[in-house]
């Protein structure tokens, strides 16, 4: 009875009808929103799961956080206490039903230093000049230092130019005055007989005049590289080769090889491209013509450090192209003059015809770089890697450069147990040996003074050591596993579940006293799960807002209506009605409202995201790919989110409808009857 | 008779002549401003003689694990020239830095290549600076006023708060340093510019070298005791084999670095 009396009121009354449609509205929104989140929430999961974080990570138990897998602005890995005889580990691992694959890992960081173009200069040839005698190495050194003459002729020319521009102090005047020595005759007339002198010079007084050099900083990945190149399938070579098992080495990430050691002239270019397909212009962007301008004012950088081939080869070309000849800076400040009509020409230009001339990139596969961090070490370079598909060259993932962890251990500073014993034997040997605990640093008093005789002096001795160890190019599996491991990537079947794992894990752990513990994708996914936390957050804030919106104008609406139905709620009362079955009419009249209306909207939802989403959407912006689980964002809507969003409406219209159906009810028979009576 | 009731007379004499002249020892000191004090300090460690020395550490890392580096340190005031060689342990062997004028390079013996590094460079990767070898400049490098005295087990030390001079490039912006009253450093705080503090030193005992140069002499640090606050790293150094001798203007060069690896 109490349902057909709301049925007939809500088709008697299309006004009540705009409370539906608000339903509808947020319904749609929401189950919408709801399958875009769920999307990002998806796909950001994927990539990381798919792009060297696992499933679950196992570290040590004791250890103050969990790894974290992405360490932008953290300020470098957390301190983790290695885990506990990772051979006997990772078996038992292995053993657990659903466990595909481990694979042992390690976060750091590691600096790369890069002089400038004089420095650079200046080390290639030293490295001659200190070669033996001979006639190959005379005429090396002779090509070098004419090509180092007229980069000192071109630096002395700019700091004339500065000189003239700003008010010179005293230590420019020094450096004016250095620079005029090694731009003199009488500097190169003696530099063959006597190079190394006159180097010494160069570096310390001309070098710094160009610039201090920069130092890099580099994401690296500790791994067991053939491994971890299996266990992930969207790992793919770009250049090179991976390391053969035991061998150490870097793989740098492509997108890290693009950002840091491709001429930056050329990288910038890509960058212009890849704004301009976006739809940015010239004359619409400033940013676009600013980095036009520093290509520009980066060329003489770029001029000095070819040597004579490449610059004659590079002019002769750019004399063909631009149909006069003229100085190698200005006809590439010519060519690389760019606008929205000449760009896409000579873009193509640039690396069909230039590139070939030019130091495109500082390192390649086969080269060795020298890393740093606690202590310095090179590797050579095996290649570049990317993850495919997920954002190209600008996704954080593919700026990870993965390297063996037998040299990471060495980065970090972590000892061998043959340095760990060559320590103890040093220490021993300084006479230093002794409990730490009682070096105390706050106790002090009067101290010693030891009568010391000066030593004989023995300067004409000067002292020869034997040149310093790093670790060996290869290493043992043995070496491998026995040495510290910090934490591992579980990859899981795909039928397994992460919890169920993860709690067996916690079981056997718990079994033999092992202090290990899991981690999920979002706790080690730093700010890129924090990104789909975000997302969730705003959803939250989003129907929130929508909610209480719906729920005043819906409490409006359906108040007027109780107001204007006093007449007709007197009279049901005074036949008989109770004010509660009045009161649960009213009620039912806005479930009704709501159940339909956000039936309604979660069917236009459903169908908005089949008919225009079904296939999934092309995610082209390569920012966005990572997120998205890559190029093809699909957008699905699961049935208990469709049934989360029915609820949530449904109640807010309920909540919505209570006062009315409240005030509407209490109204006294006599009064309503009065009421509409008039 | 109990030696222990009654006091020899001359020992009555000592007793009460001791504290007096202790304090005015310390009255002495007390007249020097802090500034001047720091010139003092300055002058007493420096050498007019170039200088060679042998450098022993050992690391103490928070997490137990233990490095012993050592180095040959050789130093010519008058230019301020300065270079390290690494000769222990053998993953470092044949390393160094190099400092000539406002140039500081570190030498990586691995793979050959030379680096400009920062005045306040940590030397191989230990807590240690380059200005904790280098001559003391504390006069120059600080302005000095007085933070009290601090008496412990009957000595006075006379505190110093300094506060680097505008536009020196220094390792800690300010330091506050304990000076017994024979004007030696037994303590010394280096603070960041917001006042936290960095590291901490205990200067355990010097060694009393006679300068042939000027003939004069000369303190210098024998044994030190390093504590780096934020990573709870300690380090002891041990200053031995000091050398003061001219050295060749060639000791401080790339080429000459390099030819130490074999």
């Amino acid at each position: 009875m109490l349902l057909s009396f709301a049925l007939r009121s809500v088709r008697s009354r299309p006004r009540s009808w705009i409370v539906g449609l608000l339903a509808a509205g947020m319904a749609t929104v929401l189950t919408l929103g709801v399958a875009f989140v769920e999307s990002i929430h998806g796909g950001t999961r994927r990539s990381l799961i798919e792009s060297g974080t696992g499933h679950l990570q196992v570290y040590n138990a004791t250890s103050a956080e969990p790894p974290q897998m992405v360490l932008m602005g953290n300020g470098g890995a957390p301190e983790m206490p290695p885990l506990p005889d990772y051979p006997s580990l990772e078996a038992l691992l292995r053993s657990v039903e659903g466990v595909q694959e481990v694979v042992p890992l390690e976060m750091g960081l590691a600096t790369v230093f890069r002089g400038n173009y004089l420095d650079d200069k200046l080390a290639a040839v030293r490295a001659v000049a200190r070669e033996p005698a001979s006639e190959a190495r005379e005429a090396r050194l002779k090509l070098l230092a004419e090509d180092l003459a007229r980069t000192l002729q071109r630096v002395a020319r700019d700091a004339k130019r500065r000189e003239e521009a700003f008010a010179s102090d005293a230590q420019s005047q020094e450096e004016q005055r250095a620079l005029e020595v090694a731009t003199s005759e009488a500097f190169w007339a003696r530099f063959p007989a006597d190079p190394l002198p006159a180097l010494e010079f160069l570096d310390n007084q001309v070098a710094k005049q160009v610039g201090e050099g920069e130092t890099l900083f580099l994401d690296l990945l500790g791994t067991d590289l053939p491994r971890f190149a299996g266990a992930f399938p969207r790992f793919e070579l770009v250049t090179g080769q991976l390391p053969p098992p035991g061998q150490r080495g870097v793989l740098l990430g492509h997108g890290a090889y693009e950002q840091y050691f491709k001429l930056p002239i050329a990288f910038r270019l890509d960058e212009l491209k890849r704004e301009r397909d976006r739809g940015a212009t010239f004359a619409g962007d400033e940013r676009l013509r600013t980095e036009v301008e520093r290509n520009l004012a980066e060329l003489p950088a770029l001029v000095a450090r070819l040597d004579v081939e490449r610059a004659s080869a590079l002019k002769d070309v750019l004399a063909r192209l631009l149909g006069h000849a003229g100085e190698l800076e200005a006809l590439l400040a010519e060519l690389l003059k760019l606008d929205d009509g000449n760009f896409d020409e000579r873009y193509q230009l640039f690396y069909r015809e230039l590139a070939p001339h030019l130091p495109l990139y500082r390192l390649h596969p086969g080269d060795t770089l020298a890393l740093k961090n606690d202590l310095a070490v090179p590797v050579r370079v095996w290649g570049t890697y990317r993850f495919r598909g997920l954002g190209g060259d600008f996704s954080h993932v593919n700026t990870i450069n993965l390297v063996d962890l037998v040299t990471a251990r060495h980065l970090a500073g972590r000892q061998t147990r043959a340095q760990k014993e060559e320590a103890e034997k040093l220490i021993a040997s300084f006479g230093m040996a002794g409990a730490a605990e009682d070096l105390s640093t706050t106790a002090f008093g009067r101290p010693k003074i030891v009568d010391e005789a000066v030593v004989a002096p023995g300067g004409a001795s000067a002292p020869v050591v034997e040149r310093a160890e790093g670790p060996a190019p290869g290493f043992s599996e043995e070496e491998l596993k026995s040495g510290s491991i910090l934490h591992a990537a579980l990859v899981l079947k795909p039928e397994a579940s992460p919890e169920a794992i993860a709690e067996r894990i916690q079981q056997l752990a718990g079994e033999r006293k092992l202090p290990v513990k899991t981690a999920s994708w979002e706790e080690v996914g730093g700010f890129l799960s924090g990104v789909v936390g975000m997302t969730q957050v705003l959803l939250v804030v989003l129907g929130s807002l929508l909610g209480f919106f719906v729920l005043l104008v819906s409490a409006g609406t359906l108040l007027l209506l109780a107001r204007e139905r006093v007449g007709e709620v007197g009279t049901m009362r005074a036949v008989g009605m109770q004010r509660r079955e009045v009161f649960l009419g009213l009620l039912l009249e806005g479930l009704l409202l709501g159940v339909v209306g956000s039936a309604v909207g979660i069917g236009l939802g459903a169908a908005l995201l089949r008919f225009g989403a079904g296939e999934g959407i092309s995610v082209r912006d390569e920012m966005l790919q990572f997120f998205l689980g890559g190029p093809v964002m699909h957008l699905r809507l699961e049935a208990g989110h469709a049934l989360a969003v029915g609820l949530g409406v449904v109640a807010v219209v309920l909540g919505a409808a209570l006062v009315p159906a409240w005030r509407g009810s209490s109204v006294a028979p006599i009064v309503a009857m009065r009421r509409s009576e008039d | 008779m109990n030696p222990c009731s009654i006091m020899p007379s001359w020992a009555l004499v000592l007793a009460v002549l001791l504290p007096a002249l202790a304090g005015a020892a310390g009255k002495d000191a007390a007249k020097v401003s802090a500034q001047e004090l720091l010139g003092l300090i300055d002058k007493r460690m420096s050498f007019t003689s170039d200088y060679k020395g042998t450098v022993r550490m050992r690391e103490i890392r928070k997490d137990g694990v233990e490095r012993a580096l050592e180095m040959l340190v050789y130093r010519r005031d008058k230019t301020k020239d300065l270079l390290f060689v690494l000769t222990q342990p053998r993953s470092m062997a044949g390393g160094g830095y190099l400092r000539v004028d406002m140039n500081l390079w570190e030498y990586n013996p691995l793979v050959g290549q030379w680096q400009r590094s920062t005045r306040r460079a940590n030397i191989a990767s230990t807590i240690t600076c380059e200005s904790d070898f280098d001559r003391s400049r504390l006069n120059e490098d600080y302005t000095a006023k007085d933070d009290g005295v601090e008496s412990v087990d009957g000595t006075s030390y006379r505190k110093l708060l300094l506060t680097a001079r505008p536009g020196v490039d220094i390792t800690f912006p300010m330091l506050r340093i304990w000076v017994d009253p024979d004007n030696n450093i037994v303590k010394r705080i280096g603070y960041s510019p917001s006042g936290r503090v960095l590291r901490t030193d205990i200067i355990r005992s010097y060694q009393r070298l006679k300068d042939p140069s000027s003939g004069e002499l000369v303190y210098h640090y024998k044994e030190v005791l390093e504590f780096e606050e934020e990573e709870g790293t300690k380090i002891v150094v041990h200053y031995d084999d000091v050398e003061l001798a001219p050295l060749s203007p060639n000791i401080f060069t790339k080429a000459w670095l390099e030819g130490r690896n074999r």
